[in-house]
């Protein structure tokens, strides 16, 4: 198991295998306005894009910086994908909310609602990139990393996957951040020593 | 028409939560459904929804909303054509 490349987004901006991307507009804190800067800034006709939510926004981003690096051709179907934040998909829950909830005549906002789930994000990546290798993601109270790890090795191990994208992606309304890695299960890729649990964890550390 | 049209643009960027979207990004000679927007039938939906309660207009058919909803402008013209 290998990583062949990493990314990181958060407030201070765009990493790329951990060096800053020279590309990275000035963030804010601002998230919606942040998320657009990033995308023009990499010049991505996508337009499903201003569809999505901020938090689909933040894992669609990430994993296009993960895609313009890999090397490999990996059949979609050889491709699993396991994310895991703590705070699922507040950030559009609340928005759900307060959309119905401001008197009785409002209603339930369909276009807000299909966002209201964390594996909307993986459907998104999934759409874009045509992966339909095993894909979930995990809720967990702490950042799941030792536990990602054993799951994408048992299905490297039994031959089920060839590679994986994996980590963390969080919206709150007080932060936003995502770490993503692209795994290799052939160990001639990547120029890092072969993770085990202990570093798989410290790569993915947000 | 002008008038329509600008307001037709805040209110669908307000109702199908376009957030990073700006009323001048939005050319309303263009297609709704096949284009920069990426909208799609649950944003059908949303806009059958707003017609109906900010205009008073409700869609008799699939064929007639087909025409409505193929850009803004042809909105407009049924907003303008319809309201009372």
């Amino acid at each position: 198991m290998k990583v062949s490349t990493t990314c990181k987004i958060n407030i201070s901006g765009v990493q790329i295998n951990d060096q800053p991307w020279d590309k990275c507009p000035e963030m804010t804190g601002a998230l919606v306005k942040d998320l657009r800067k990033v995308y023009d800034a990499r010049r991505d006709k996508y337009s499903k894009f201003h569809k999505m939510d901020p938090f689909c926004k933040l894992g669609y981003l990430a994993g296009e910086f993960l895609f313009d690096k890999i090397q490999e051709t990996i059949p979609g179907h050889r491709i699993g994908m396991f994310l895991t934040n703590s705070f699922s998909s507040i950030h559009t829950d609340i928005a759900f909310y307060n959309s119905y909830s401001a008197d009785e005549q409002s209603i339930a906002s369909p276009s807000l609602f299909v966002y209201t789930l964390p594996n909307i994000l993986l459907g998104e990546l999934a759409i874009r990139h045509k992966i339909t290798g095993e894909h979930a993601f995990f809720l967990r109270e702490q950042f799941g990393s030792d536990f990602i790890y054993l799951y994408v090795k048992c299905l490297f191990d039994r031959d089920l996957i060839d590679a994986a994208i994996v980590g963390g992606v969080e919206v709150t309304p007080a932060t936003f951040h995502a770490k993503m890695a692209w795994i290799s299960r052939d160990e001639t890729i990547g120029n890092e020593e072969t993770l085990n649990a202990e570093t798989f964890g410290t790569l993915l550390l947000p | 028409m002008q008038e329509t049209i600008e307001k037709l643009k805040v209110q669908i960027i307000e109702q199908l939560n376009l957030e990073d979207v700006t009323p001048e990004e939005i050319n309303p000679e263009e297609p709704l459904f096949d284009s920069d927007l990426g909208l799609d039938s649950i944003d059908a939906l949303e806009i059958i929804v707003m017609l109906e309660r900010e205009y008073g207009l409700k869609v008799q058919s699939k064929e007639e909303g087909q025409k409505i909803f193929y850009s803004l402008k042809t909105m407009a013209e049924f907003i303008n054509e319809n309201s009372k």
